[in-house]
């Protein structure tokens, strides 16, 4: 019962949302909407995640996208991810430095990835980022510039480091391989 | 069944042992694996998340802290050997199979998976085996990958990560890991190690 209202709370820090999964585990994936608008279609959110849309920050995410168990996503001007993307584990994706730094004010710029995108576990996406389409990040890169469409980027911060076969890569299906049980709300 | 009490006395003669209350959650966390040896589940929220699926989990006698998961999906198997411990909020997830040896060291925070997630769009990525050695030691955060296979003894500094081969006795750090330097193998004796150790503290003057 405890779970069933967790996941009504859950569901009503969503602008709009579609079928939304979430897996087995603790902690219980936190959604907070201080006042700006996350949307959603048929996503699957991990233990541990979090969305996180301040005020006046848009955040969208596409259909067929996982959110892996600890990632983060903090949206304080706009994140936008495509569909069926894969964000691994404790992956902190955010378009703000939260804080001004020394004398320097506060900087926030929109951080867009595109359909199919693979980000490796642990690694960090900064502001002002543009991810292309089929694009992939290695674990535990540091992406602080654009990314170019299927390429495979690695390193801190983030470099090119090779190109992804298109051929083989046919498209979303996280739905149709996943074997274990979880909650839909 | 291993005896518990047995091992812990055994382990009480050696010096190093947790607690009887450790043993006694731990035995709460036997139904969850496939196999296991006098587990300790040192105490604390939150409870291991163990999940064999389809799969399976056999391991010695590990202890095991808090907030430890150890995932199998579509058949994966994990393995885990003797005098083992796997520190805080530990991940590992088995889509084929993880091999982790005796008495190794896996400190927090630390991911251990064998697939990249990246077969789901249908990539051939897939899963790859990983294999770990005995007495390795795993840096906190260090992120191992589909395909790893380290020799004994090897460390691992933390926040790592690991794609490919790590021979025995080396350290690795960063991102891919490289060799920072060879450790002997602790078949060696004390006396050689302390002389590696001193070898580690002048290559890193010189650089």
């Amino acid at each position: 019962m405890i779970g069933r209202m967790r996941e009504r709370r859950l569901k009503k820090q969503f602008d709009s949302a579609g079928a939304i999964t979430i897996e087995k585990g603790t902690p219980f994936p936190a959604v907070n909407n201080e006042g700006g608008q996350i949307h959603a279609e048929e996503i699957r959110l991990y233990p541990g995640s979090r969305l996180w849309a301040h005020k006046g920050g848009v955040l969208a995410i596409g259909a067929g996208t996982t959110i892996g168990r600890g990632a983060e996503v903090i949206a304080w001007e706009k994140v936008q991810i495509g569909q069926g993307c894969m964000v691994g584990w404790d992956v902190v994706i955010m378009d703000t430095d939260l804080h001004p730094i020394g004398d320097r004010p506060m900087k926030n710029k929109p951080v867009i990835i595109g359909d199919k995108v693979c980000i490796g576990c642990r690694s960090i996406i900064l502001k002002g980022v543009t991810i292309g389409e089929g694009a992939i990040v290695a674990a535990g890169s540091v992406v602080t510039r654009d990314v170019a469409p299927w390429s495979v980027v690695g390193g801190e911060p983030a470099r090119p480091v090779g190109k992804v076969d298109r051929s083989a890569k046919t498209g979303p299906t996280p739905a149709a391989v996943e074997p274990r049980p979880a909650a839909t709300i | 069944m291993r005896n518990a009490v047995s091992v812990y006395l055994e382990r009480l003669r050696k010096g190093r042992v947790y607690s009887p209350l450790s043993y006694l959650l731990g035995a709460s966390l036997r139904g969850r694996f496939t196999e296991a040896g006098a587990v300790a589940w040192l105490r604390g929220p939150p409870v291991p998340h163990i999940d064999a699926g389809q799969g399976a989990i056999e391991v010695g006698d590990v202890g095991i802290y808090p907030g430890v998961s150890m995932i199998c999906s579509r058949g994966g198997r994990i393995s885990v050997g003797d005098n083992t411990y796997i520190n805080r909020n530990t991940y590992l997830f088995a889509e084929e199979e993880i091999t982790d040896g005796e008495e190794c060291m896996i400190s927090w925070d630390v991911i251990i998976t064998d697939t990249d997630g990246y077969g789901e769009l249908g990539n051939p990525g897939g899963a790859r085996p990983v294999q770990i050695g005995k007495k390795v030691w795993i840096g906190s955060k260090a992120v191992i990958l589909g395909g790893a296979v380290i020799g004994d003894g090897a460390v691992i500094a933390g926040g790592s990560v690991v794609k490919g081969e790590v021979e025995a006795g080396e350290i690795v750090a960063s991102r891919p890991a490289k060799e920072i330097y060879r450790i002997d193998p602790p078949a060696g004796g004390s006396t050689r190690r302390a002389r590696g150790a001193r070898g580690a503290h002048r290559g890193r003057d010189r650089s």
